[in-house]
């Protein structure tokens, strides 16, 4: 099995990247058998979602047309089938493209994830494990306090379990969701809002501290939490940004140190998103809201695209060098 | 401050020390009192932060009416921030390995 042209070059333009190259000429068997799977899940998809469409039409013209057969001569009975067809069939129809559209696309997904990110972990990543299945439980994230509503629906996948230098991780991609009562013209009803979705880690922090410190966003100054006070931190720009809520004054400025608070600015700027963190018995916590899927091939992209193995890759550095940007590498204290 | 100050001026003196003994810093004796020392630096630091955002506090209440007609009638008054020369507010440099 040798690479195509066009795929050698793509893996030529990423200087130094040489183990992906060889990752990309190992993996080509299961990328071919991969690519097989995509194709069939994407005709499966599309194919589901066409014969959806174009039943929809005869649908409605079964129910319109027994609606208005002679023997319906009761209007409110019209009515109700007029009524009730197409919600009964709306339902019917978001069932079987969740039930079956969704889930072909979903294996293709797992499938590439299994074969691919473990591999990628294994050669880019040692001491770092990727397991799709799993998440970080919600207690952990509930004990942060870091988010005020209580989740209705939590779910967690796609985690990164390991070490990082010095440093034990464990990262996921969560969402949480809180369930809302609504009142429209269609009478009540009720929504999901987003609490938060993203990435959240935990991260063995590098000093011993006992006290529970919080930095939240500004906008977040009024929140209270029971037995903690606001600590004020020196830092104008830091504090333009951010709130800190802490139980001991001097244990927030000593984990809250200069540096850590120019390091928490720079990954607020870099990320460009809501950023939080919580610290609680020498461990940091930090959760970044994004809005895309992390880890997820692109359905639409040829499984053996070296581009894709490359961005997967990028994305796991990029998760992995939140314990560089927060130096929790540097062990200079009696934590070891 | 002025312990501070004497604290600072006898840290210099022993890194100084340290850079003549190079055998010394792969001491694992050694490297244990250095983090220690780091620890403690750090520990100090957060202190005195924490005392002088206190006293920022104290201070803009003493000064600010109508706190401050309180503050002159039971006799609190504005209180100076901890300071220390620059180059003791770093903590030493810990070059470890």
């Amino acid at each position: 099995m040798t690479q195509t042209p066009r795929e050698a070059a793509a893996l030529k333009s990423y200087a130094g990247l040489e183990s992906l190259a060889e990752l990309h000429t190992q993996l080509k068997p299961v990328l071919d058998e991969l690519e097989t799977d995509r194709r069939r899940a994407l005709w499966s998809y599309w194919g589901i979602v066409a014969s959806l469409i174009l039943a929809t039409p005869v649908v409605f013209a079964v129910f319109f047309g027994a609606a208005w057969l002679p023997h319906f001569t009761n209007p409110e009975a019209t009515g109700l089938l007029l009524f009730s067809g197409p919600v009964v069939w709306f339902f019917t129809a978001s069932w079987i493209y969740r039930r079956k559209a969704q889930t072909r696309t979903g294996n293709y997904s797992r499938r590439y994830k299994e074969a691919v990110f473990n591999a990628l972990c294994r050669r880019a990543f040692p001491g770092v494990q990727f397991s799709p299945g799993d998440g970080i439980p919600y207690h952990e994230f509930a004990r942060t306090g870091l988010f005020l509503d209580v989740p209705s629906v939590y779910l967690s996948e796609d985690k990164l379990q390991g070490r990082v230098g010095r440093t034990d991780i464990r990262l996921a991609e969560i969402t949480a969701e809180r369930k809302k009562l609504k009142l429209d013209s269609d009478g009540l009803g009720t929504e999901y809002v987003r609490i938060f979705h993203g990435l959240f880690l935990i991260a063995d922090f590098h000093k011993h501290f006992r006290s529970t410190i919080r930095v939240l966003p500004e906008r977040q100054k009024n929140r209270t939490f029971p037995g903690e006070q606001l600590v004020h931190m020196e830092d104008p720009e830091f504090e333009a940004e951010f709130v800190v809520y802490g139980t001991d004054q001097v244990d927030a400025r000593y984990v809250l140190s200069t540096s850590m608070l120019r390091r928490i600015l720079e990954l607020r700027l870099r990320w460009a998103t809501d950023l939080r963190l919580a610290f609680l018995e020498s461990h940091v916590y930090l959760t970044i809201a994004q809005d895309r899927n992390w880890f997820e091939p692109n359905l639409y992209r040829s499984a053996q695209d070296p581009h894709q193995i490359q961005q997967l890759a990028d994305q796991v550095g990029l998760c992995l060098n939140l314990v560089e940007e927060l130096n929790l590498n540097t062990r200079i204290w009696s934590k070891k | 401050m002025e312990a501070e100050s004497d604290l600072g001026a006898a840290l210099a003196l022993l890194i100084g020390r340290i850079e003549s003994y190079p055998e010394l810093k792969a001491d694992q004796q050694f490297l244990r009192l250095q983090a220690t020392l780091t620890e403690i630096e750090e520990q100090i630091s957060a202190s005195r932060r924490a005392y002088n955002a206190a006293v920022f506090e104290h201070n803009n209440i003493v000064e600010q009416f109508p706190s401050s007609m309180v503050a002159s009638a039971t006799g609190f008054r504005t209180r100076p921030f901890f300071s220390t020369d620059p180059v003791a507010q770093r903590a030493p440099a810990a070059k470890l390995g």
